[in-house]
Order: C-alpha cells, then structure tokens, then sequence
C-alpha cells in the first residue's frame, strides 16, 4: 500500500505537486491519471525517494521508501525506458541490479523470459527500439517479486500486441494482491486496464475513485425521455431541478434527476413516457470535464479559427 | 504466471549490503567495452611516450650542461609518458558517473541503492581498484621500456636503486587517484563535457598557470595534483618541493575531498 499525506514538490515558482493525499490498496490496478504537466512523474519520485518533498510524506506499507531494506524486493519500478546504457547489454543491466539487492543471479533470465527479451539479452541495449526499452524496464521492476509496482507510461512506445500484453500483466500483478499503480496520460488506456484511479491536474488531486463511480458521478449522464406530452413534462422536470434539453424531434435529455425520479414525476402527472433511458457518458467525457480547468496548455479558440480562415480544416 | 514467484532467499540482511554494491559495480564496469578502451588507450599512449621520451634524452645526454647531468632522473624521465596516459584514465572515472546521469540510468541506481553515499564510494572503490591495476601495469611497463633505451648508453635506472621502486609505484598510485577524482567531480558536475574539461583544467591548466606565479606560490603550488603526482613519480628529490610522502597526502586530500563533495551534492539534490 502507498500512502502520500499533503506531499508537495515546489520547483522555484511553480508547485509542481500541490498537498496531494492519496492511498493505493493492493490487488488492484489503480491507474494515475492527469494530462502532461500534472505532477504525475514527480509524484512517482517522491514515491521512490529520488526527490525530496518540499512538503508532507509518502509510505509504502508505512515506511519511506531509504526505510526498506533491499528496496526492490519490495518495490519495483519502470520509470524511464531510455534510462539504460547503451553499451551495456539488457543481461547484464539487470544482473547489476539485482546484485544490488542480493538477488540471486538465476532470477535474470527469469524475467527476461517473461517480457519476452530472452533472445536479445546478449545485445547492446542501445540498439533496442522503444518498446523493447519498455519491456527491459519491465523486467528491471520484476526483478526483486516486490509486492509494489510503479509503472510510469508503460505503453509508450508499445505495439497493439505489446499494449494488449501489459494490460494482461499489469491485471496479473494485481491478482496476485500485488500494489499496481501505473500513470497514463491515456484515459482511453486506464478504462481498460484500471480499476481505480487517482486524478491530478495542476499538482493537485482532482479525484480519488473507482473507474464505475467516475463514469457514474459525471455531468455528462444523461437520461433520455420520450413522451407525447414533453413540453408538459419540461416544466415539470425543471421545477423539480432538472436541466431539460428539448431537441427538434421533440427528445428530452435531462440531467439532475435520478431515471427513478423521472418515473415516478411522469407517473404523478399522468405523463405516457415513450422511452425513459440513461446514456453513460465516457471515462473520457468525465475525465474532460474534471481536468478543464487544469490543463495547462489548452488549443485555443483563436488558433482554431485561423487554421479554419486558411482553409486547412475545410 | 508462475515465472513470477521469486524463491524466497532465508536470512536475508538488513541493509544493502555495501559488498553486494560493489559486486554490482564490478559487474557495471565488465559489461561496457569503453572501460577496456580507456584502459587500452592509457597504457598504448604512455608507454609510446615513455620510449619517445627517453630515446630523446638518451641522444641528448651527452650533449647536456653537467647541471642538467646531474639533474636527470632515468626514472621519472621514462614515467613522463603519464602525464597523457591519466588522462584517458581520468576519463574512464568520469565517464563511471557521468553515464548514469546523462541516461537517467542515475534513478534506477539510486532507487536500488537509495544510500547516496554506499553508491558513490562503492563506484570509486571499483574504478579505483581497476586503475590502480591498470596503472600499475602500465607503469612498470613504461619503466621497463624506457629503461631497456637508457641501458644502450649506459644510463639505466634499476629497480633496486634508492626511490626507484618507490617512484614507478607512485606512477600507477597517481592514475588511480586521478581516476577517483574523476567520479568525485562527475557526481558533482553531472555532464561528462563539463566534467571531463575540469579535469583537464585540474591536471594540465593549473601547472601551466602555476609556473607563470611567483616562487612565493610554492605553498600554493605543492597543493595542486599534478605537483603531488611528480613528487610521488620522481626517484630523486630534485627540484620538487614536497617529499613523496607528502605527495601521497596531498592526493589523498584530493580523492577525500573530491568524494565529500560528491557525495554532499548527491545528498542535497533531487536525483
């Protein structure tokens, strides 16, 4: 289990991680999600001590990260595919590290076999392409069997079978009651592999929640209502706190009101209902609406005009 | 997925062990090819210098003034080639840190061995063993050759002779703490150019300026590396202010130093 309490990271002027709080549970994969920018790496060091807090703490299993003895038999971490030598094959980078933390040298190819480098572990890894990068990172994180993993954009970089094969380890990982807590600035990516998610933007926590409940919370739910009598039943869903949006068919999309509610105000006032159904929004929709006013470099309406004067949209 | 369960190792250590980290480094400074280079490059340039050198002052012996007779030292004479030699060697150090950083590999190290200072001292302890080694070999060779030259007009040096011994240890002492300073100042500086060009500075600038101050400067003088290096490298005292003893010290002073600072940097920056 990871616990930050108020951890802050000041660069200068700019709060790169602003009072964040947060716990990730083991044996399931929580997902760390914020646009570029948000903290989402920074956090990640302060997890593994690199950098220091300005303020507040983070534990894993109650303890800093310099407190574990042998720290990558308890946590194991990919933060960067290119932080290899290029001269130095993919076995020996991991025999250096896992003689760090008294690791018996027979788990190497152990963990190779499982990202699948077995057959290129003799080679130079500078010549290794991103994802196989990706995939010795991997098996640098296996290495010491940590109950805690930290992967930082692990898909970067990855083919579609790559992508489809850590999805499946990192739902492994956390099956086994592992710790798995993996950033992405890919909402599309966390709806399928996480469970969990922790939201910054701006260094600060936007949410802390379950994918289903994230989808569930969101404005962006609406209920779609068909009756004969739907002007009527406007005024009688706006005066119970709805938002009704009438379109040209005659179709009402409310919003604020429980479909059960509906139901039962259409019942009361003797309304037919034609179709009375939710339409769920998207992780993406909800994501959107959570980080609008955190993202810190937005497009423009100006530039969208312009590229429209010049024709390049049309 | 059974590949993943690592068996058990019973009665495993409290803290990472610092002999585990210097096995690792062990391993770090094998696998990378530029080591043999550097230690390649070291020992071709020296010792092609040492037979340059000395067949140079052979030919010219006979025509010296008999002050200068008196002043040649077959045995730092046949050493000289060092002056060059360190430097690739100094590098090999540099380059120990400096390619950690400039790849990121830095966090994944830290992030193992989160004890700055175990990391930095087990990485100077290996490269300074290996060039301790290597600068061993390289000057007992350059020695050999250039006194195998001496030996045609009569002026060899011998091992047994008073200091001579002493002198071509000193060689190979002086490459290794070259070597560690270099890890010491990488630590500090990060970036293998700006690292590498402050060595340079410290070993071939530094005499270059020092020369053009005062002898009043002979205090400050006797601090600097290359004035340690000859003291310990030379067999008689001859123009040479510190004795070899205090040479050793002075280097001494410089690979503590170099790794203090070193590690103070580490301990205070975000990695």
């Amino acid at each position: 289990m990871i616990e930050a309490r108020g951890l802050t990271k000041r660069y200068g002027a700019t709060l790169a991680v602003n009072d964040l709080s947060f716990e990730v549970r083991p044996g399931r994969v929580t997902g760390f999600l914020g646009p570029n920018g948000a903290g989402k790496s920074t956090t990640m060091r302060m997890i593994l001590g690199l950098d220091k807090p300005t303020s507040g703490s983070v534990t894993i299993d109650g303890r800093s990260y310099v407190e574990h003895d042998r720290p990558l038999r308890k946590i194991g971490a990919m933060l960067d595919a290119k932080a290899v030598h290029p001269g130095r094959s993919a076995y020996h980078h991991l025999l250096a590290l896992a003689q760090t933390n008294g690791i018996p040298r027979r788990r190497v190819p152990q963990v190779l076999e499982l990202v699948g480098l077995e057959s290129v572990a003799g080679q130079r890894a500078g010549g290794f392409s991103l994802g196989m990068g990706q995939r010795l990172g991997i098996a640098a994180a296996l290495l010491g069997d940590p109950a805690v993993l930290l992967f930082d954009e692990p898909v970067n970089g990855l083919d579609p079978e790559g992508i489809r094969w850590i999805r499946g380890l990192l739902k492994t990982l956390a099956a086994e009651g592992r710790t798995v807590f993996v950033s992405s600035h890919l909402m599309s990516e966390m709806a399928l592999t996480a469970e969990h998610l922790v939201v910054i933007g701006r260094g600060r926590l936007i949410a802390d929640t379950s994918v289903d409940a994230l989808v569930g919370g969101s404005s962006f739910n609406t209920v779609r209502v068909q009756s004969p009598q739907a002007e009527q039943f406007t005024w009688t869903l706006a005066a119970n706190g709805a938002q009704v949006d009438r379109a040209s068919d005659g179709t009402l999309s409310v919003t604020g009101l429980e479909p059960a509610r509906i139901g039962e105000l259409a019942a009361t006032d003797g309304i037919t209902l034609h179709e009375l159904s939710v339409k769920q929004a998207s992780l993406e929709d909800a994501f959107m609406e959570l980080t609008e006013d955190s993202i810190d470099y937005k497009a423009g309406h100006h530039a969208a005009t312009m590229i429209t004067a010049n024709g390049v949209m049309s | 997925m059974s590949t993943l369960s690592l068996p058990r190792v019973s009665g495993v250590k409290a803290h990472p062990h610092p002999f585990d980290v210097v096995r690792a480094e062990v391993t770090k400074f094998r696998s990378v090819r530029s080591s043999y280079w550097s230690l390649l490059v070291a020992a071709v340039v020296t010792v092609g210098f040492a037979a340059l050198i000395t067949n140079e002052s052979a030919r010219n012996y006979a025509t010296m003034s008999a002050a200068d007779q008196a002043a040649f030292d077959p045995t730092s004479d046949s050493l000289t080639g060092l002056l060059f030699g360190q430097l690739a060697i100094g590098v090999l150090g540099v380059l120990a840190i400096t390619s950690e950083y400039s790849t990121g590999l830095i966090r994944t190290s830290l992030s193992a061995v989160p004890q700055r200072f175990t990391y930095l001292s087990a990485k100077a302890a290996v490269v300074g063993v290996m060039a301790l080694a290597a600068g061993l070999v390289i000057s007992f060779t350059s020695f050999g050759v250039g006194q195998a030259i001496f030996s045609q007009h009569g002026l060899a040096a011998s091992l047994g002779d008073p200091g001579v011994a002493r002198a071509v240890i000193g060689g190979g002492v002086y490459v290794a703490v070259i070597a560690i300073v270099g890890v010491g100042l990488g630590a500090v500086i990060k970036h293998t150019a700006g690292t590498t060009v402050t060595l340079v500075g410290l070993v071939f600038l530094v005499p270059l300026l020092m020369d053009a101050l005062p002898a009043s400067w002979d205090t400050v003088t006797n601090w600097t590396l290359p004035a340690a290096g000859q003291a310990l490298a030379t067999a008689g005292q001859t123009d040479g202010v510190l004795s070899p003893g205090r040479g050793l010290l002075v280097c001494l002073i410089w690979v503590g130093g170099s790794l203090a600072a070193g590690a103070y940097a580490m301990k205070r920056r975000d990695a």
